[in-house]
């Protein structure tokens, strides 16, 4: 018989060991839609422990997604700085950034609509910002040079990118899962679900506010700084746009906010699902296949609350659990 | 500079009329249902497309079209409230704000997919008319939307504190249990509140369609703009929204007047924040 913690390691190794082996097995067409799921995965994944573990709803997440590709980029193209290095200076600035951002909210005690709004118009002033200045080529951009060296964050090929998004996207879920249960993400899903009482208990609420938004922040700048390198180019409507926050905030409700899988489950569902539907869809009218996958959205959050992660473990635990007990945030 | 403060006042305070009167039916919906409507400005959009629709094809006037799309966005949005969005409200505001945001996307989706990306702009009948008071010359369409969301505010207003279904609105926004045990039907005036919101955005939509050059991706700007003006109001308040949308057009306009559209449009983003920090309730906020 086979402890749960075993079977876990067990589930978490396998999943590792198909993702390490997949594109050895996948078309070229697949690698780059796995590319785009773990892109994914890691916004959500860094998403969820702000907004899922710690319940604060942040939608100003491209906000550190601008500042991870630009930091980098234009490190690379003004100064000659490798981006490895610039990656670290985007984590830097974004660690910073959100740290001022979780203060603010905490200082002047926003509320949660507030909250969100703050964030939402910092987004969209950084944007705006971006949009308009030509240091950083306003909003035609800045492209990066093709020269593809290891040293310098390019391959030659997907399969490159497709090692490091890999890595990348594993960092917030193994530090999701390595919090949870202890002391650090205790506190966060105390504050959570009712932030006096926590404060009662003597938990500094501030400071691990701040902890929660700097993580968050500085993981999402990765993802950026990745995006950048595999696209050649930065430009605020890519790479700023709060839509960004929109579509990974749904993926992580889809997948079951607030859980350490559900980040993995949201984009590995919806991505594919996107990609099959566009060439379903594609060819009658352009566009369709976005339509259908908001409704399909939409048709989840109605009828699955908790997400597909709840929705498992509802069947498994029969229907007895019933969804308020499955408490989304 | 004196050319541009007349001139930006006067048309400032034209958009933010409009503004005024977005912000207070989102902050219907919001206060009455607790529902945080992402996709306000999404609505707002689809209804401004409908009017371009109707003129395009039909030769319908918008300002004609208008009261008919607001009614069918009331009708319709009532199966909209009961089956999708209530249910969801009941797991908690988050959820529910949540949803809104998939909403948004649906709608957004909707335009990119039936109109591309193109900008398109609509004419009325008045298009080339323009009003002039003394230095100041003003598009005719501008003037008579606003009128029009005077008007509309004003029967709100009237709406909501003289009529029962008002009174009622008011009784559940202070105090929902309370209000159960007076006998009001909280299931209804729910529905009520979120149609006439909904409905709203139906009939200003049309209004304004001749003022906005139509993007598909406008709706998220729209309903930014209508959120900052009922934050900055102070959420519930109903003169702090309609000061809010007056000033925050004033602003944004003379800005825009004098340092071009970008500076304009990061106006009211920044006005915010710094309200936030000043008066976190905004500025006629309950305490």
């Amino acid at each position: 018989m086979m402890s749960a913690h075993t079977g876990e390691a067990l589930g978490w190794l396998i999943l590792l060991a198909m993702a390490i082996l997949a594109p050895l097995v996948v078309s070229d067409h697949w690698v780059n839609v796995l590319i785009a799921c773990y892109y994914a995965v890691l916004l959500c994944a860094a998403w969820n422990i702000v907004g899922g573990l710690a319940g604060q709803f942040a939608v100003g997440h491209s906000l550190f997604v601008a500042a991870g590709a630009y930091t980098s980029t234009v490190l690379l193209q003004r100064f000659g700085i490798s981006p490895w290095v610039g990656v670290i200076g985007g984590m830097a600035l974004s660690s910073l950034l959100g740290a001022f951002i979780a203060w603010l909210g905490f200082r002047y005690a926003l509320a949660h609509l507030s909250f969100a709004l703050v964030t939402l118009a910092l987004a969209v002033l950084g944007q705006l910002i971006l949009s308009s200045t030509d240091y950083v080529g306003a909003s035609r951009g800045l492209t990066i040079s093709a020269a593809p060296s290891v040293l310098m964050f390019q391959f030659a090929n997907d399969i490159g990118y497709y090692y490091v998004v890999l890595i990348f996207a594993i960092l917030p879920i193994a530090f999701t899962r390595i919090i949870y249960d202890g002391r650090i993400g205790l506190y966060f899903r105390a504050f959570r679900d009712n932030e006096d009482a926590a404060r009662a208990i003597g938990i500094p609420v501030l400071r691990y506010r701040i902890l929660a938004m700097c993580l968050s922040g500085g993981i999402t700048s990765l993802a950026g700084t990745f995006q950048a390198q595999y696209l050649l180019f930065v430009e605020p409507h890519t790479f700023a746009d709060p839509m960004i926050v929109i579509q990974t905030i749904l993926f992580v409700v889809v997948g079951g906010i607030g859980t350490v899988v559900g980040p993995i489950v949201g984009p590995l569902f919806m991505i594919p699902l996107g990609d099959l539907l566009r060439e379903m869809l594609g060819d009658a009218l352009p566009g369709l296949h976005l339509l259908g996958y908001g409704i399909i959205v939409v048709l989840i959050i109605r009828l699955a609350p908790g997400g597909i992660v709840g929705l498992f473990a509802r069947i498994r635990h029969g229907s007895s659990i019933r969804t308020a007990q499955i408490k989304p945030i | 500079m004196e050319g541009i403060i007349l001139q930006g006042t006067v048309q400032g305070f034209l958009m933010g009329a409009m503004y005024a009167l977005v912000a207070l039916s989102l902050t219907l919906i919001y206060d009455v249902n607790g529902v945080l409507n992402f996709a306000h400005g999404d609505l707002l959009a689809l209804a401004m497309y409908i009017a371009y629709v109707l003129q395009q094809s039909f030769a319908i006037d918008p300002y004609v079209a208008a009261p008919f799309i607001g009614v069918a966005f009331a009708l319709l949005s009532v199966p909209l409230f009961r089956w999708l969005i209530r249910p969801v409200v009941r797991s908690g505001m988050l959820p529910a704000a949540q949803l809104m945001l998939g909403l948004l996307f649906v709608v957004q989706n909707f335009l990119l997919m039936t109109f591309s990306g193109q900008l398109l702009s609509v004419p009325t009948f008045l298009s080339d008319s323009i009003v002039v008071i003394g230095p100041v010359a003003m598009p005719m369409p501008l003037v008579v939307g606003a009128a029009a969301a005077g008007t509309i505010a004003l029967a709100l207003y009237l709406v909501i504190m003289r009529t029962d279904f008002g009174r009622s609105v008011r009784a559940i926004v202070q105090n929902r249990d309370a209000a159960a045990l007076m006998g009001i039907s909280i299931s209804q005036v729910e529905t009520g509140a979120f149609a006439i919101g909904i409905g709203l955005l139906g009939l200003i939509g049309p209004l304004l369609v001749s003022e906005i050059t139509l993007a598909p991706t406008m709706g998220l700007d729209l309903t930014l703009l209508a959120l900052i003006v009922m934050v900055v109001g102070g959420v519930g308040s109903f003169h702090g929204a309609v000061i809010a949308g007056l000033g925050i057009g004033v602003v944004e306009s003379i800005g825009s007047l004098q340092w071009g559209g970008q500076i304009g449009a990061m106006i009211p983003y920044t006005l915010l924040v710094f309200v936030l920090l000043l008066r976190p309730r905004g500025l006629f906020g309950r305490q």
